[in-house]
C-alpha cells in the first residue's frame, strides 16, 4: 500500500450535498472524511502485515502478490 | 418536532465515519434523504478508495484453509474490516467462513456490512444462525442495523426473525429503520391480530406514534388501512395518546392523509375523544391545516366530526385563530359537503361566540350561516 492523500473519490451527488453546506460545516465534514480514510488505511496496513505473518510460509509470496498495487 | 429519520441517518453516518454522533449533530437540519445520499456516497468512496486491498483480503480467504481465514478475521481484521470485505467474497465461501466464527463476532460484523452488497451471502445464510445473531443484535439495541438487514432478508429468515422478536415495541423500532417497504408489508401480513394490536399498544405506551405514523405512510395501502383501522378500534386511552402525540409532533398532515384513504373516519373517531375538545389540540389542528395547506383533506373530515366538536373548532378559531375562519369562509361554496355540518355546528355556538366568528369571516357562506343563526 502506498500512502497517497486521504481524499475520498466521491460521486457527483454526494459532492453536491457537501458543496451545498456552509463553509465551516463543509470543512468539518471533510476533516472527518479524511480522518475516516486515514483510519481505514492504517487498519488495513496493520491487518495486512499481521495476516501475512499468519499465513503458512510456503504461501506468503503468493499472498504478497495478491496485494501488489493496493492503495 | 423530533425527526427520528434524521437521527437514524446521523447515527448511520457517524458509524461510517467511525466518529461520535455529536460530531455530526450540526447537520441535523438536513433532510433525511440528503443525509442518506451523503452516507451512501461516503460508504462507497471509503470502499472504492481501498477496493484493491479489500479484494485482496477476499481472495486471500479463498486461498487459505477456513480455520486460518477464521483466525485472521477474528484476530486481525476485526468486525469493521471483515464487514467491508464480506461483500467482495464469493457467497458460498463467506457462508462457510461464517460457520467458523462466533455469533458475537458476526453480530459485531453486521454493524459494518453493507447488506445490499452482501445480499447473496444473506440469501444463503442458515436461518438458525441468523436468528441467533438477531437475538444478539436485539440485546445490544442495534435497531438501525437490524432494520437495514430486514431490507434484504429472504422471506423464510424474515418471518423467523419476526417471530424471534417477542416485544412488539422492538418490532416497531426496527420497522421504522427499514427502507424496503415491500418487506414491511410482508412482516405486517405475517403478524396475527394480537401482535398487530400489541404494536399499537406499544406505540401508545412508549410514545412511538411518530415512528408508527411515519412507517404507516411508507407501507402499501392495504397494510396501512388494516393497521389504521385496528388503531382506531382501540380503547380511549390509546386514542387519547395518539391525539396528544399528533398535537405535540404535528402528525395531523399524516393522519389526514391516512384519513382520506379510509372508508371510516379517522378524524371523526379521534374527534369523539375528550382530548379533541382541548383548545391546544384544536389550535394544533387549525395551525397544521393552514401551514400545510390541508384544507381539502380537513374539510373532507368535518362532517364526521359531529356538530359539537366542529362548533368547538369554530369557537377556538373565533377566539384565537381568526384567519382560519376567514379562509374557510372564502373557500365555502353552495353544495359543498361540509356546509351542512358547519351550519349545524354554528347553531350550537352561543350568540357572543357566533358574533366573534362572524366578524372574523369574509362575506361568504360561513359568514351568512353565522349571521342567520344570530
Amino acid at each position: 500500500m502506498t500512502r497517497d492523500d486521504d481524499r475520498l473519490p466521491l460521486d457527483s451527488r454526494t459532492q453536491a450535498v457537501i458543496d451545498g453546506l456552509p463553509p465551516d460545516e463543509r470543512e468539518h465534514l471533510q476533516i472527518l472524511m479524511k480522518k475516516a480514510a486515514r483510519h481505514q488505511r492504517t487498519m488495513l496496513e496493520k491487518a495486512l502485515d499481521e495476516a501475512v505473518g499468519m499465513v503458512p510460509a510456503p504461501l506468503r509470496k503468493r499472498v504478497q502478490k495478491l496485494f501488489l498495487g493496493s492503495s | 418536532m423530533r425527526n427520528p429519520a434524521i437521527q437514524a441517518e446521523l447515527v448511520k453516518l457517524a458509524r461510517v465515519l467511525q466518529t461520535e454522533i455529536s460530531e455530526l449533530e450540526h447537520l441535523d437540519y438536513l433532510e433525511a434523504e440528503r443525509l442518506r445520499t451523503l452516507r451512501e456516497g461516503i460508504t462507497e468512496a471509503l470502499f472504492e478508495k481501498f477496493r484493491s486491498t479489500f479484494t485482496g483480503f477476499a481472495r486471500l480467504s479463498s486461498m487459505l484453509p477456513l480455520a486460518i481465514s477464521a483466525r485472521i478475521s477474528e484476530r486481525v481484521l476485526g468486525p469493521t474490516l471483515s464487514g467491508r470485505i464480506a461483500g467482495e467474497m464469493p457467497p458460498e465461501k463467506a457462508i462457510d467462513l461464517a460457520a467458523r466464527l462466533s455469533d458475537s463476532f458476526l453480530a459485531d460484523t453486521c454493524l459494518h456490512i453493507d447488506p445490499v452488497r452482501a445480499k447473496p451471502i444473506i440469501a444463503g445464510f442458515p436461518v438458525d444462525r441468523a436468528i441467533a445473531i438477531t437475538r444478539l443484535l436485539l440485546e445490544r439495541g442495534e435497531m438501525i442495523t437490524m432494520g437495514r438487514f430486514v431490507d434484504v432478508l429472504p422471506q423464510q429468515t424474515l418471518f423467523a426473525a419476526t417471530d424471534a422478536i417477542e416485544d412488539e415495541s422492538d418490532l416497531l423500532k426496527i420497522g421504522f429503520f427499514v427502507e424496503n417497504s415491500a418487506q414491511l408489508d410482508r412482516v405486517i401480513e405475517h403478524l396475527d391480530t394480537r401482535r398487530r394490536e400489541a404494536i399499537v399498544t406499544a406505540a401508545a405506551a412508549e410514545g412511538l406514534w411518530p415512528e408508527v405514523i411515519a412507517t404507516l405512510l411508507r407501507i402499501g395501502q392495504t397494510s396501512r388501512l388494516a393497521m389504521a383501522e385496528l388503531a382506531m378500534a382501540q380503547e380511549a386511552a390509546i386514542l387519547d395518546s395518539l391525539i396528544r402525540a399528533a398535537t405535540e409532533d404535528d402528525l395531523w398532515p399524516a393522519l389526514l392523509q391516512i384519513a382520506d384513504e379510509m372508508p371510516s373516519s379517522v378524524i371523526g373517531t379521534l374527534a369523539h375523544e375528550p382530548a379533541f375538545a382541548e383548545a391546544a389540540v384544536v389550535r394544533s389542528v387549525i395551525d397544521s391545516v393552514i401551514a400545510n395547506d390541508l384544507w381539502t383533506r380537513f374539510r373532507n373530515q368535518t362532517p364526521s366530526m359531529g356538530a359539537t366538536r366542529l362548533a368547538r373548532v369554530l369557537e377556538v378559531a373565533a377566539d384565537e385563530r381568526k384567519p382560519f375562519l376567514w379562509e374557510l369562509d372564502r373557500r365555502l361554496h353552495e353544495g359543498d359537503s361540509d356546509l351542512a355540518a358547519l351550519r349545524e355546528a354554528s347553531a350550537q355556538l352561543p350568540p357572543a361566540t357566533r358574533a366573534r366568528a362572524h366578524n372574523a369571516c369574509a362575506n361568504g357562506l360561513l359568514a351568512a350561516t353565522l349571521a342567520a343563526d344570530a
